[in-house]
């Protein structure tokens, strides 16, 4: 049951990155055709500016569940990687524990500060007064996507601890070893060695990767 | 307050907590014990506000240009190019490890992807021209730390937009020490190699007429470098606007190279979906605990408390310097960027040292601890990327270099002009 959500969880993160991905990649050409028209014709779009804040903000926490789920979390591991197992198993919950706790604050001041904005329906003070109501709520779904993800890999990893299964903890919510992170870099240098013959092939096999039923 | 803030902020970072939740528990518990007003009801606010900053959507594109160059092969190209060209030098290919390594920085934002993108590339070379694999493995370690430095440099943005800092400034700042670094680079192998003639290697093929064919491999990287900032100081592009421009461009390379197409973007943009929430996430975090740490006026308690010490200013600067190096042996570098601007950066100011210069400063103590054993990012990617051997290889190679480094901060702190000459003829 509990691996059948994270699975979907993980489908939803992924397809929540392509999104996040196209939208940053539309706003990088929206602000170059805003420069060169302001440059040559000395005109401007009107708020680019303003549109790719929103589309960053939003990008940006739609991928929080993905770098969740793989591990990206940044943490200094010095001290960590001396310590038998089980202990690291507990520091693996402990961090968990903090973070989840730290999103899902966030998140409810983040639904209050959405509930006052309806509520007056706010909106930006620029030319374009957009209706704040519009990119906050797409902001507000991708943290509450981020907090049931947290909380999906707590419950998993709590639920693993009790059955004394470490090697699941380790793979749900352990520092990234240095091999993996390397496996990654190098597999996109070698995305640069097969140029004309991937644009059909599908995905080659890649460094396995533990969360993923993509192996991205 | 301050031994309370140290304490939790050490005992948090050496239990492996997450950077991040880091940050944020410690704002929180500060704005509870230590404030009057409620702080945490400004928790959603700042976020939102800090999430559409124009200024960090540079972030994820310079992230995203790196990865479609990445997978466009320009890397490769560069590489085969700077060896025509820079390996008749007193230790071959070596420099085109340190050349490609600079160039490659001029166009990613990242230390990480350099060594690893440059490392791949030239690794085999070490059997097939029989060089000193220590030193060689230390130039693609050295040599990869180069990205935080050369513009356009992601930590520099954080680092502009934590201190208010003009991120143009920096980045013209961070352009003669840059090089000189680079150079520095090159002179420690051309030494090293002059004092012990076998490590060098045997020389590659190399002809004139080879070398003008390979100038055409220059043109991709130069050409990024020049849409991005170039644009920045023509005044046509804020950095924002300036990595827009250089994701376009990169786009267009690699269209130009047959090597985009959906799949390709797909891995571009997974990746860099990936690195900018992980960033992200710490920045806003980082964010939030500042506006804690000025609300409860720790900032300033710190400040005083370093002035009532009675030590001069360049005393206090070398005591900083001392303490980064130390925390750069065991700490990963934008964690301590993030978690050290803040509290550090207030000081300095206040002791009448430029922050831009001090930017720079940082830069090169945060490209030191790339390479400090224990803990050095770049050391763990090279022994990654070369897959062989033992890691104390890695690290006896890369000594060298670190001495390189304490030689170019100190060339930094006796002549701030190499940092601020050239931001001072622009503005």
């Amino acid at each position: 049951m509990l691996d059948r959500l994270l699975r979907i969880n993980e489908r939803i993160a992924h397809v929540a990155v392509w999104v996040g991905g196209a939208l940053m990649i539309f706003s990088a050409c929206m602000v170059t055709v805003d420069v060169l028209l302001r440059k040559f014709l000395s005109v401007t779009l009107g708020g680019a500016d303003e549109i790719s804040g929103y589309l960053f903000a939003i990008a940006t926490v739609w991928a929080f569940s993905y770098a969740a789920l793989h591990r990206v979390n940044v943490r200094i591991d010095a001290l960590y990687t001396l310590l038998p197992r089980p202990v690291r198993a507990m520091l693996d919950l402990l961090g968990l524990v903090l973070l989840t706790g730290f999103v899902l604050l966030l998140t409810w001041r983040a639904a209050l500060l959405f509930a006052d904005t309806v509520e007056n329906w706010s909106r930006s003070i620029t030319p374009l007064q957009t209706p704040l109501a519009i990119p906050q709520s797409l902001w507000l779904a991708g943290l509450v996507l981020f907090s049931v993800t947290l909380l999906l890999i707590m419950t998993a990893c709590v639920a693993a601890l009790l059955r004394g299964n470490l090697s699941t903890v380790q793979r749900l919510a352990g520092v990234r070893t240095v091999s993996e992170e390397v496996e990654e870099e190098k597999a996109a240098s070698a995305d640069a060695g097969e140029r004309p013959a991937a644009a059909g092939s599908p995905g080659r096999p890649r460094a396995p990767a533990p969360n993923s039923d993509e192996g991205g | 307050m301050l031994g309370t803030t140290l304490t939790v902020l050490l005992v948090l970072i050496a239990l492996s907590v997450p950077i991040a939740a880091v940050l944020g528990v410690l704002a929180l518990a500060l704005g509870q014990f230590f404030s009057v007003m409620p702080l945490h009801l400004a928790l959603g606010d700042v976020m939102w506000e800090n999430g559409i900053e124009f200024l960090l959507i540079a972030i994820p594109l310079f992230i995203l240009m790196g990865e479609i160059l990445l997978r466009s092969g320009i890397a490769e190209r560069m590489y085969g190019a700077l060896a025509q060209w820079l390996s008749w030098l007193p230790g071959g290919l070596m420099h085109s490890n340190v050349g490609s390594c600079a160039l490659f920085a001029a166009t990613s934002g990242s230390s990480v992807a350099t060594a690893a993108t440059i490392g791949t590339v030239a690794l085999p070379e070490v059997d097939r021209h029989r060089y000193n694999e220590r030193l060689f493995v230390g130039t693609l370690a050295a040599g990869g730390t180069l990205g935080i430095l050369i513009p356009p440099s992601i930590n520099l943005i954080i680092y502009g937009l934590l201190t208010d800092t003009s991120v143009p400034q920096l980045y013209l700042a961070g352009f003669v020490p840059g090089l000189l670094l680079a150079v520095l680079f090159m002179a420690t192998v051309v030494a090293a190699c002059l004092f012990r003639r076998g490590w060098g290697g045997t020389p590659i093929e190399t002809s004139w007429a080879m070398r003008v064919r390979s100038l055409v491999h220059l043109l991709p990287p130069l050409g990024i470098f020049l849409v991005v900032v170039g644009s920045i100081y023509a005044g046509l592009a804020t950095p924002t606007e300036a990595a827009s421009l250089g994701v376009v461009a990169s786009l267009t390379l690699a269209a130009f190279a047959r090597s985009l197409n959906l799949e390709m973007l797909r891995r571009a943009v997974e990746g860099t979906m990936r690195t900018t929430a992980m960033v992200m996430l710490i920045i806003l975090a980082a964010i939030f605990l500042n506006f804690v740490l000025a609300a409860i006026g720790l900032t300033q308690a710190l400040s005083q408390f370093v002035l009532e010490l009675g030590l001069t200013p360049m005393q206090t600067l070398l005591a900083v310097i001392a303490f980064y190096l130390v925390l750069g042996c065991f700490m990963e570098t934008l964690s301590m960027l993030l978690t050290t601007t803040p509290l550090i950066v207030p000081i300095i100011v206040s002791l009448g040292f430029d922050p831009v210069w001090f930017g720079i400063l940082m830069m090169v103590m945060l490209e030191t601890a790339l390479i400090t054993p224990p803990i050095g990012v770049n050391l763990y990617v090279v022994q990654g990327v070369r897959g062989r051997g033992s890691m104390n290889d890695v690290i006896t190679g890369t000594l060298p270099f670190v001495a390189t480094m304490f030689v170019m901060i100190a060339l930094l702190v006796l002549f701030p002009e190499l940092a601020l000459w050239l931001p001072e003829i622009f503005y």
